[in-house]
C-alpha cells in the first residue's frame, strides 16, 4: 500500500494574524508544488509539517497515524530543506553531512558511503573538504538538498531547494528530485514555476493561508483556459493597460509589444490564448486578487 | 579612520574590555589580598600562642626597616662594586690565561661596562610591595590578549563571508583597508594593556602604598640586577610597552593563521607555536646552554618581569649579547614582519595567489589528518562543534596558561613549632580518659616544674649569681611556661570534644586542623581560582546554542530524528565534561597544593572533630566532607554552566551571549570580588568556591 500523509484542517495563528487557515489536502508518492505568493503560509505549513511548531488546530496524519503521537519515528522519515541556508560556515561539505546522517541516527558505514552519494549527486566531491563559508550560494543549495536527502527518508519536504542554481544545476536537481519522487512524498515550494510544471503530480495554490487550489497541472491549465489573453499594441498603448491590469507581463514580439494578463472574466479587446498556457500563468490567475478556483 | 571607528568604538567590543578589565580587577584585588594573607595568618596563630600583637607588629616593622636600609645602604652598593671588582679580577686572570677571545672573558667585561651606567645611582626606600605584586601577578598577561585575540577573530571571519568580497572590490577596500585593521589591532592591543595594567599599577599604588615612581627601580630587591637605568614610573611605562608588543604579536600571528590557512591547519599551528614558545620559556633555566629560547620568547615579553630582573648576556658565536636587546629586537622584528605579511597576504595579494598558496597547504594538511578528525557520533560532533568551530580550544588554551600560573603562584604555608607537632602527634586521634589523664598529669607535672625553676632564678638572682647562668634558667623557664601553655590548649581542646561528644553522641578526635582549616573556609587562594573558573565556564559554552541560532540551522537540526534530544543530551554531556575538566583542575590544583605544602592528617577522622564541622548533624569522616564539598563545588560550577547555556540558548549571536553572560555573572562577581559587599549574595565567585563551613 502507497504511503499517504493527510493533512486535515491545518490551522495557525500568531495571535490574531492566521498565518494557515484550515487547510486540508493529501499527499502521496511523487511531487506536489507548493506555490504561493511570499507570505502565504508556505514556510508556516512545512514547520507544523516537521514538527518545529505548535499548531492551533488540525491534524497532520502519516498513513492514519497522528504525527505528534509519532515523535522521532516521524523525524526520521522526513527529509527537510528549509528555506533559509541554515549551514555552518565552519564545516566542511563533509563534515556537514557526516553531522546530518549522526542526527538521522543513520548507522556509521551507512553515512560515509550515503554521504559520498549524496556528494556526487549534487555535484561537490571535488569540494567536499572545502569550509562551506567559501561556498557560492548554489553550492551551499546543494550541500542542503544533499543534506535533506541523506538517510533517504520517505517524505522530502523542500523549501525553494533551486533557489540560486544555475540552470543546468537546477535541471539536475530536479531530475534528481523527479527520480526520488517515484516512490517518496515530495513536497516541493518554490517560486521558480518552470521547476514543477515538468515534475509536479499535482499543485497546491495557496493564498492568504488559505488553499486555492490542489489539482494536477493539467487540470489546473484546462481550468485556466479562457482566463489569459493577450493585448497587442505599441509600447506606450500596452504601458497604459498595464496600470489597468497590474498582474502582466510584457513581451516584445514581431507584431509588437504584448501584454499577457489573466483575468476572468477578461476584458474587452483581450485575445483569449488557447495553446501555449503555462503554470506561470494559472499563478497569475489565483494568486493574486481574490478569484476563487473552481 | 571609518574602520578604526567601527572597530574599536563597537559598543559590544568596548564593553567587553571594561567586563575583562573589572574581572582583571577583581582577580587581582584577590591576589593582593593573598599576599597580605599569609602574614595574617601568621599574626594569628601568634595571637593564639598568647604572643602581644602591638608588640610583634612594631618588632616586625623595625625588622623590615633594617632590613631595607641594609640592602638599600649595604647590599646594593657592595653589589656594584662587586661586579666592577670581579670584571678586575677576572680581566687580569684573563689575560694571565691568554684567553681574550673566551666568552666568559668577553662577557665579565660587558658586564662591567653596563653596570658601569649606573654609576651614581641613588636608591632609596619606598613601597616595595607595590611594584612586587604588580610585577609577579602574571595572570593579567593571559587577560591581556583576550580582547585583540577576538578582534582578529572577527577580522578573519568578515575575509571569509561576502563582506570581505564586497570591501575587496572597492578602491580603498585591500591594502589601506587592512592596514587600517591592522593598526587597529595594534590600537586595541594597547589599549587592552592600558587598562589592565593601568588598572593593577593604580590598584595596587591605593592599595598597598605609594612605591615613589620617581626613585631608581633598582631600589626594589627584587630588581638588584637591572642594569638599566629606569624609575620605577619608568619600569611600569616600559613594561607597558612590552606587554603591548607582545600582544600585537600574539594577534597579528593569530590573524594570519586565521585568515589565510584552513582552520583546522591554523588552529593546529597557532596551538602548537604558542605551546612550543610557552613550554621553552617556563622549562629552560636562564643559565642553561638553550637559554636563547627562554629570552628570544614572546612570552618573556609578555611577562615583561624577567626583562627587567635578570641580567644575562647570550652567547652569539663566543660574543656576548645581553638578553635584552636580542629579546627587543626578536620581537620587535617578529611585529614588523607579521605586520607586513598580514599586509601582503591579506590586504595585497587576491585569495589566488599567495594566499591560497597558503590555504591549499592547509586544505591538504585537513585533507591527511581529516580522518583524525572526523566523528561520525553526535557525541564527536557536538564536541567538535564546542571545541573547534566555536574556539572552545582557544579558551582551553587560554584557561591552561592560566591554571598553570596559578599552580605556580599557589604555595600555602602553615608554620607550627616542632614542640607542638610532637604535642599534637602524641595525642592525634579518638579522646580517651586515659589520653586527657595523661595530660592533666603532665601538666601538673610542668607546673611543678615552672615553680621549681622560678624559685631557682629568685636564688640565683639573690646570691647575685653568674648572669649567663640566669640567662639559661630563665630560657629554660619560658620554655616550661609555652610547653605549660601548650598542654593547657590542649587540655581545653580536648574538654570541649569530650564534652561534644557526651552532649551529642558523636564522636570527636583531636587532630592537626591546619590543612582543614584552609580547605573549609573560604580563602583568596581558592578564590582567584574560581575567578578563572567562572571566566572559563563563560567563555566556552557562551556559543553553545547561540552559535546555532547565529547561522539559522535550529530549524534544520530540529527536523532529524535525533535534533531534538539526543542533541541536546550529547551537548549536555559536554559540557558536563568539560566543567568536571575544569573544577578538577581549579580545585584539585588547590588540594594538591594543600597535601604537598601543609599536608591532610587523619583524614578518615569525624567530621566533627573540626569546630566548625560540628553542625553536621551525622557522623561523617573529613574524607567524605572533602568528597561532598567537591561535588557541591561541581554541582554550583554546572549550575553557572547552564546559566550560561540559557543564556546562549536566547542569544543570536555568541558575542551577545558572552556580555550578557559577563553582565549576569562576570559584574556582579567581579564588583563584589573588588570590595561592593552589597552584592556579596550575587558573587558567583563565593558559590563556586562553596565549602563545608560556608
Amino acid at each position: 500500500m502507497a504511503n499517504k500523509l493527510e493533512i486535515r484542517h491545518l490551522t495557525k495563528k500568531y495571535g490574531s494574524f492566521t498565518a494557515l487557515s484550515d487547510m486540508s489536502f493529501t499527499l502521496e508518492p511523487g511531487v506536489t508544488g507548493l506555490l504561493g505568493a511570499n507570505g502565504a503560509g508556505k514556510s508556516t505549513l512545512m514547520k507544523l509539517m516537521t514538527d518545529h511548531m505548535k499548531r492551533t488546530g488540525g491534524e497532520i496524519l502519516w498513513n492514519g497515524t497522528e504525527i505528534l503521537t509519532m515523535g522521532a519515528k516521524w523525524r526520521e522519515l522526513v527529509g527537510y530543506t528549509p528555506q533559509l541556508q541554515g549551514l555552518y560556515d565552519e564545516f566542511t561539505a563533509r563534515r556537514f553531512l557526516y553531522y546530518m546522517g549522526a542526527l538521522k541516527g543513520m548507522k556509521r558505514r551507512d553515512i560515509k558511503t550515503e554521504t559520498e552519494e549524496m556528494l556526487e549527486a549534487v555535484n561537490l566531491s571535488q569540494h567536499a573538504h572545502r569550509k562551506i563559508g567559501t561556498f557560492s550560494g548554489g553550492m551551499r543549495q546543494r550541500v542542503m538538498l544533499a543534506s535533506s536527502m541523506l538517510g533517504k527518508p520517505q517524505v522530502l519536504i523542500l523549501d525553494e531547494p533551486t533557489a540560486g542554481l544555475d540552470p543546468e544545476e537546477r535541471i539536475r536537481i530536479r531530475n534528481d528530485i523527479a527520480e526520488l519522487a517515484r516512490d517518496r512524498i515530495v513536497l516541493l515550494a518554490t517560486h521558480v514555476v518552470s521547476d514543477i510544471a515538468c515534475i509536479a503530480k499535482k499543485v497546491l495554490l495557496i493564498r492568504g493561508g488559505e488553499r486555492i487550489a490542489f489539482d494536477t497541472p493539467h487540470a489546473l491549465l484546462e481550468n485556466a483556459e479562457g482566463k489569459i489573453g493577450e493585448f497587442v499594441g505599441t509600447y506606450d498603448e500596452i504601458r497604459a493597460k498595464q496600470a489597468e491590469y497590474p498582474a502582466g507581463e510584457i513581451a516584445e514580439r514581431r507584431d509588437g509589444f504584448v501584454l499577457r494578463i489573466a483575468d476572468d472574466p477578461l476584458p474587452e479587446g483581450c485575445v483569449p490564448v488557447t495553446d501555449n498556457l503555462t503554470l506561470e500563468d494559472v499563478c497569475h490567475l489565483y494568486l493574486k486578487g481574490n478569484r476563487q478556483y473552481v | 579612520m571609518y574602520e578604526l571607528r567601527r572597530l574599536l568604538c563597537d559598543p559590544k567590543r568596548i564593553l567587553l574590555l571594561l567586563m575583562i578589565a573589572l574581572c582583571n580587577l577583581a582577580l587581582f584585588a584577590g591576589y593582593c589580598r593573598t599576599r597580605g594573607q599569609e602574614d595574617e595568618r601568621w599574626r594569628q596563630q601568634m595571637a593564639a600562642w598568647g604572643t602581644d600583637l602591638d608588640e610583634y607588629d612594631a618588632k616586625r616593622a623595625a625588622e623590615k626597616q633594617a632590613a631595607t636600609e641594609k640592602y638599600l645602604n649595604e647590599t646594593y652598593p657592595q653589589y656594584l662594586e662587586y661586579v666592577q671588582s670581579q670584571s678586575g679580577t677576572q680581566s687580569v686572570l684573563g689575560k694571565l690565561a691568554a684567553k681574550k677571545d673566551d666568552f666568559v672573558q668577553r662577557n665579565l667585561e660587558k658586564t662591567a661596562k653596563d653596570y658601569a651606567k649606573l654609576e651614581g645611582i641613588k636608591v632609596r626606600a619606598g613601597c616595595d610591595d607595590t611594584v612586587n605584586a604588580v610585577k609577579d601577578y602574571d595572570v593579567t598577561d593571559y587577560l591581556l590578549l583576550i580582547a585583540p585575540l577576538l578582534l582578529v577573530l572577527s577580522l578573519a571571519a568578515d575575509t571569509e563571508t561576502a563582506v570581505g568580497a564586497l570591501t575587496r572590490t572597492t578602491k580603498r577596500g585591500r591594502l589601506p583597508l587592512c592596514g587600517w585593521q591592522a593598526l587597529a589591532v595594534v590600537i586595541m592591543s594597547a589599549l587592552s594593556v592600558l587598562l589592565l595594567y593601568g588598572t593593577n599599577i593604580a590598584y595596587a599604588c591605593a592599595v598597598l602604598g605609594d612605591p615613589v615612581m620617581t626613585r631608581a627601580v633598582q631600589s626594589v630587591p627584587e630588581f638588584q640586577l637591572c642594569s638599566l637605568r629606569l624609575t620605577v614610573g619608568g619600569y611600569f611605562l616600559a613594561a607597558a610597552l612590552l606587554k603591548t608588543l607582545a600582544v600585537t604579536v600574539f594577534a597579528l600571528f593569530l590573524w594570519l593563521m586565521q585568515a589565510r590557512i584552513h582552520p583546522l591547519a591554523a588552529w593546529s599551528v597557532s596551538a602548537a607555536v604558542i605551546a612550543v614558545c610557552f613550554l621553552t620559556h617556563k622549562l629552560i633555566l636562564p643559565t642553561a646552554k638553550l637559554s636563547h629560547f627562554k629570552f628570544l620568547n614572546v612570552f618573556a615579553a609578555l611577562e615583561a618581569d624577567v626583562f627587567f630582573t635578570q641580567y644575562s648576556n647570550l652567547n652569539w658565536f663566543g660574543f656576548p649579547s645581553n638578553f635584552r636587546t636580542d629579546m627587543l629586537i626578536t620581537v620587535g622584528g617578529l611585529c614588523v614582519i607579521l605586520t607586513v605579511l598580514c599586509l601582503v597576504l591579506i590586504g595585497y595579494c587576491r585569495p589566488g595567489k599567495l594566499g591560497s598558496k597558503m590555504e591549499l597547504l592547509g586544505d591538504r594538511l585537513a585533507q591527511k589528518f581529516a580522518r583524525l578528525t572526523r566523528r561520525r557520533t553526535l557525541f564527536g560532533f557536538e564536541g567538535w562543534k564546542i571545541l573547534i568551530a566555536q574556539r572552545g580550544f582557544l579558551v582551553l588554551l587560554i584557561a591552561g596558561l592560566l591554571g598553570f600560573s596559578l599552580w605556580q603562584q599557589t604555595h600555602l604555608y602553615v608554620w607550627v613549632s616542632q614542640e607542638s607537632k610532637q604535642i599534637y602527634d602524641q595525642y592525634a586521634g579518638e579522646v580517651t580518659e586515659e589520653k586527657r589523664t595523661d595530660v592533666a598529669n603532665r601538666l601538673e607535672t610542668l607546673a611543678n616544674q615552672i615553680e621549681q625553676q622560678q624559685a631557682r632564678i629568685d636564688k640565683l638572682m639573690e646570691r647575685g649569681g653568674d648572669p649567663q647562668a640566669i640567662a639559661n634558667a630563665q630560657y629554660r623557664l619560658q620554655k616550661l611556661q609555652s610547653d605549660f601553655n601548650l598542654y593547657s590548649a590542649l587540655q581545653d581542646a580536648l574538654q570541649k570534644l569530650a564534652d561534644y561528644t557526651a552532649r551529642t553522641g558523636l564522636p570527636a578526635w583531636f587532630i592537626q586542623q591546619n590543612s582543614y582549616q584552609l580547605l573549609f573556609r573560604e580563602n583568596a587562594s581558592i578564590r582567584r581560582g574560581c575567578m578563572i573558573l567562572l571566566l572559563f565556564l563563560i567563555f566556552m559554552f557562551r556559543s553553545l546554542h547561540a552559535y546555532d541560532n547565529q547561522y539559522d540551522t535550529e530549524m534544520l537540526l530540529r527536523a532529524t530524528k535525533r535534533g531534538r534530544g539526543h542533541r541536546r543530551t550529547a551537548a549536555w554531556l559536554w559540557v558536563m565534561l568539560l566543567t568536571a575538566l575544569a573544577a578538577a583542575a581549579i580545585h584539585g590544583i588547590y588540594l594538591v597544593r594543600l597535601q604537598q605544602d601543609v599536608g591532610f592528617s587523619m583524614p578518615e577522622a569525624p567530621a566533627q572533630s573540626m569546630e566548625l564541622l560540628q553542625w553536621i548533624p551525622v557522623s561523617v569522616s573529613l574524607k567524605t566532607v572533602i568528597t561532598v564539598q567537591l561535588v557541591l563545588q561541581y554541582c554550583a560550577a554546572l549550575l553557572i554552566a547552564g546559566g550560561t547555556v540559557q543564556i546562549s540558548r536566547f542569544s543570536r549571536t555568541p558575542e551577545t551571549a558572552l556580555l550578557i553572560a559577563m553582565a549576569v555573572f562576570l559584574l556582579p562577581s567581579a564588583l563584589a570580588e573588588s570590595g561592593v559587599t552589597q552584592l556579596h549574595f550575587l558573587d558567583f565567585v563565593h558559590w563556586l568556591s562553596i565549602t563545608a563551613s560556608s
